[in-house]
């Protein structure tokens, strides 16, 4: 037998190396066929001592936990939607109502002072204010 | 038998009996355990990876259309997720630098510590010649050592003819074989 042929013999062990006379004769006399044959042997073992471990106990449990989990998770989302929904509404209104009187707010302390500006520090103080209303187009309509 | 049984399970979930897929997984968890095992060689990730493959299988359920079996369906969907798991870790092994290959290999009570490194270092040839195969070859190989599915089996899981099958396994053996002869080169 030669390194060739001892491969291929090899090859056909699927769960444990138990090589045949010829086999065991040529392994005898060369190192690396031998060295082949014991780490095959190795990685076969491997795989039984791997399947001898059993599932952990309690694997069924922690997967129908898992999935009422889910489902709860989905369920009490499903029950908060609506309520969610409305929030989000609410909280878009009273958001867009405060933000409106804040900028109101703003833009009236800017008016007040315009007038203050111009009543007070100008030569004639009121008078062009008086003019505008006096003037303006509004007033002369009605 | 076990497929008509398989199937009267299924119809008893479908028509909103959950708490039947309990008898499901009691009866697959083993095997499921198994080849997880055989893709991941941890005993807690291969318990993790197998309850996310039951979930999977529960929420895909509506798609088992029950021409194939139970099992056939199950298997193919607990490959598919440990060669993704496996993926993704090397993918993260990548950045954090961590030697996954040594992992997994604790001490067994009463268990000598010349026996522990030598399941040791059987665990790191396997999971050195198991990395070296293509996805298919370990799929093939896990399910063949694994699982002892007969090569009809294997073809119907991976959805290959019998030759394919059977090509692919003799392939995936003669990579392992060529991984071990580089291991042991004089």
């Amino acid at each position: 037998m030669n390194c060739s042929v001892f491969e291929k013999e090899l090859l056909a062990h699927q769960h444990k190396v138990e090589l045949g006379l010829d086999a065991r004769l040529h392994a005898d006399s060369c190192l690396h066929c031998r060295l082949l044959a014991q780490s095959q042997q190795t990685l076969l073992s491997a795989v039984a001592d791997e399947k001898l471990v059993r599932v952990p106990p309690f694997l069924s449990t922690r997967v129908m936990a898992d999935l009422n989990n889910r489902e709860m998770t989905v369920h009490s989302y499903r029950v908060w939607k609506p309520a969610l929904q409305v929030a989000a509404v609410l909280l878009a209104l009273v958001g867009g109502y405060s933000g409106s009187v804040l900028m109101d707010q703003g833009s009236a302390i800017d008016d007040f002072s315009a007038v203050l500006s111009d009543y007070f520090l100008m030569d004639e103080p009121g008078l062009s204010i008086e003019e505008g209303w006096l003037y303006s187009e509004s007033y002369e309509n009605e | 038998m076990k497929m008509q049984e398989d199937n009267a399970i299924i119809a008893l979930i479908r028509a909103g009996d959950k708490e039947a897929y309990r008898q499901l997984v009691e009866r697959y968890q083993q095997k499921v355990f198994q080849t997880c095992m055989g893709f991941v060689h941890d005993e807690e990730d291969a318990a993790d990876l197998s309850q996310d493959v039951f979930i999977r299988a529960y929420e895909k359920l509506s798609s088992f259309k029950g021409e194939a079996q139970f099992s056939t369906w199950l298997y193919r969907m607990t490959t598919n997720v440990a060669i993704n798991f496996v993926r993704k870790r090397k993918f993260r092994s990548l950045f954090q630098r961590m030697d996954v290959g040594t992992s997994g290999a604790q001490i067994k009570s009463g268990e000598g510590a010349d026996a522990h490194v030598l399941r040791t270092e059987q665990k790191k040839l396997l999971k050195q010649a198991i990395a070296r195969l293509t996805s298919s070859q370990q799929k093939a190989f896990v399910l063949s050592h694994y699982q002892e599915l007969s090569n009809q089996e294997l073809a119907d899981v991976m959805g290959l003819s019998l030759k394919a099958a059977e090509s692919l396994l003799f392939r995936a053996r003669a990579r392992m074989q060529t991984t071990l002869k580089k291991m042991v080169k004089l």
